[in-house]
């Protein structure tokens, strides 16, 4: 478990990086907390791959991180729509998942992914993922970013 | 004369990221033509060929698999280079679009440098 969400801290920090343009902060600062009056966005990415390898991703964030994703994705475009900024979360997820997927179970598996969906999630239930042991939280950028997986696969 | 590149992919937000990063590839590209899925594709096609295509998998109304299939048949455009951008997992479809020709296969997220390397291996060194 240990090894699995330190690869997974890798591969998330070399899509923020790669793909979303944001610079991850190397060490996390203990006291860095989500803002629990702001709302939260989540996206998910459900996969299913041979041998009952399956599960879902998702990545969980407040505004502040979604209009900075969306703006270094879509360029200088002053006033973006709210569903776009939405999309270009569910694409973070989408790309998100296939990498991780094949970091963890190699190039060779055959894995079908699903479209990722996204939604505004309760901030009761934000609470419950943040503090779950299947979820990691980076900072980048200086906004905190929360990745959260769902694995079948007894042996993660 | 600058290159003609065609970016496949039914996200707004993939096609506008890897325009971010073609022009960021250092090549010498004229313009960079959009399509939303496979027939759009083909529609656009028809108007003017590209010297180039990335390509995802995954998309509605025309897939990319029947896409290169429909390239792939017709006198025009057969020999259009193609290099699939997708998060795809399944081997199957990585080996058929093997089959229809597909020069490589990428896996987002795609650098700059990496379509730099691809692009004047496909097409000449000259368009750096």
């Amino acid at each position: 478990m240990v090894n699995f969400m330190i690869s997974c801290r890798g591969v998330s920090t070399r899509i923020l990086e790669n793909w979303g343009m944001m610079l991850v902060d190397e060490n996390l600062d203990p006291n860095a907390s989500f803002n629990m009056e702001e709302g939260f966005y989540c996206a998910t990415t459900n996969f299913n791959g041979k041998d009952s390898i399956s599960g879902s991703y998702s990545v969980l964030c407040q505004i502040k991180f979604l209009d900075v994703l969306a703006q270094n994705l879509l360029g200088n475009e002053s006033k973006l729509a709210h569903e776009q900024k939405i999309d270009a979360l569910k694409e973070m997820s989408n790309v998100l998942t296939g990498n991780l997927i094949t970091a963890f179970y190699g190039d060779t598996l055959t894995f079908d992914l699903m479209p990722p969906t996204a939604f505004e999630m309760p901030k009761e239930l934000a609470k419950i993922v943040l503090a779950s042991n299947r979820t990691l939280t980076l900072s980048a950028e200086g906004m905190l970013v929360a990745i959260s997986f769902s694995l079948d696969n007894p042996d993660v | 004369m600058g290159l003609k590149i065609m970016v496949i992919d039914d996200s707004s937000i993939v096609r506008g990221m890897l325009k971010k990063v073609i022009g960021l590839s250092g090549l010498d590209v004229q313009e960079v033509v959009e399509a939303a899925d496979g027939k759009q594709a083909l529609e656009k096609l028809a108007g003017g060929l590209v010297d180039l295509a990335f390509l995802d998998i995954n998309m509605p109304v025309m897939n990319g698999m029947e896409f290169m299939e429909k390239v792939r048949a017709d006198q025009s455009m057969k020999s259009l280079p193609v290099v699939v951008v997708s998060t795809e997992g399944s081997q199957d479809r990585i080996n058929r679009m093997k089959e229809l020709e597909v020069r490589h296969y990428l896996r987002k997220p795609v650098t700059p440098e990496q379509i730099s390397i691809i692009v004047k291996e496909l097409l000449g060194a000259s368009h750096g």
